[in-house]
């Protein structure tokens, strides 16, 4: 049974997601959410923080609903009030940055991450030797939280069908997440993860959690559309590693890119 | 009202080019379907290009050289470097 909910996804208000809910809970199938419309984000007054398990996520790729087993957190920006922040984060902590940037002090939750709404208390502004003090705490401490950038909407018809023969490559459900998070991810035969990215971004490979190396294979071409080479790599790797790592140019991670949340959290 | 019937295909060869792709398709009952695909295949590979055979789900991806037709997705790609 079809369940059509006009005009919004989870971060709408705590009463109305609440109904939502228990309408999932009632229709676990064929759920179908409109997407996200401007003037509901706009409608938002205050920060609202959603942590959940095996959460069912609503994005525009395709209108409908996937579970998902992993912990996330969504954060509605005040200030901008056009983004929407998520990231996986820790049980029981209490401290959240976005990007190395210090957004709150402090939350409360009954329980930690499990499908509890928590308000933010937004926290004193700084003095400059708090900020100081901060930046350096953050700095020695593993980042929980990061900005994941989906890969946006193109106008171009190249792109557009690029993600076309993509979408039916991979199929729905990764599909909506390279939308989401702006790449795949490849399980390996031999046990490596592959973070494949659009366009001329390198693969990043990742071992056991940590990361290995950067590999860089690009068309010869360089007018082919970003999401065809997300296509070549994936067909590559599948078919042989070994081969993939031959033809590609191998670059060691930066530190920023190694202090980045594993991939395999969200690996198909 | 009319009613529009859609017509189901087995194959899909895709050549990735700076247009996005261009599609070829197939039904395994029609040969001239299938010689058209295996025609444009061969040009492909000719020129040069790759050809991988997917598996739906994009779990499995296989190099072939030869025209498959019993294959759902084919994908014919333009020469790679490493940058």
């Amino acid at each position: 049974m079809a369940l059509t909910i006009p005009n919004y996804g989870w971060l709408t208000s705590e009463a109305t997601t609440t109904s939502l809910e228990k309408q999932i809970q009632n229709h676990t199938t064929n759920l179908i959410c409109e997407p996200w419309t401007p003037e509901t984000k706009n409608s938002f007054q205050y920060g609202l923080i959603k942590i959940v398990k095996n959460y069912y996520d609503i994005t525009n790729a395709n209108n409908d609903l996937a579970l998902y087993n992993q912990d996330i957190v969504y954060i509605l920006d005040n200030t901008a009030k056009n983004d929407i922040y998520y990231g996986s984060i820790n049980n029981g902590s209490t401290t959240i940055s976005i990007n190395g940037d210090h957004l709150f002090d402090h939350y409360k939750t009954s329980t930690a991450a499990t499908n509890d709404y928590i308000t933010l208390i937004t926290s004193k502004p700084l003095t400059k030797e708090e900020k100081i003090r901060q930046q350096l705490r953050q700095k020695l401490m593993p980042q929980l939280l990061f900005r994941r950038f989906g890969v946006g909407k193109s106008s171009k018809d190249s792109e557009k069908k690029a993600r076309e023969a993509l979408r039916a490559i991979i199929g729905d459900i990764r599909f909506r997440r390279y939308l989401k998070h702006g790449f795949i991810t490849i399980k390996g035969q031999s046990g490596l993860i592959y973070q494949v990215f659009p366009g001329t971004t390198m693969t990043r490979v990742w071992k056991e959690g940590k990361p290995l190396e950067k590999l860089c294979v690009v068309f010869c071409d360089s007018s082919v559309p970003p999401t065809d080479s997300v296509i070549m790599r994936l067909l590559m790797i599948l078919d042989s590693e070994e081969e993939f790592r031959k033809q590609a140019h191998t670059f060691t991670f930066n530190k920023t890119e190694a202090r980045q949340p594993i991939p395999n959290r969200i690996a198909a | 009202m009319t009613t529009a019937t859609a017509i189901k295909y087995d194959g899909t060869l895709r050549i990735l080019c700076p247009e996005g792709d261009r599609r070829i398709v197939w039904r395994k009952e029609s040969l001239s379907e299938i010689n058209e695909a295996k025609k444009v295949f061969r040009d492909a590979i000719a020129s040069g290009h790759l050809a991988y055979k997917a598996e739906p789900g994009g779990q499995k991806g296989k190099k072939i050289s030869e025209f498959d037709p019993t294959a759902e997705e084919i994908v014919l790609m333009p020469l790679v470097i490493g940058g």
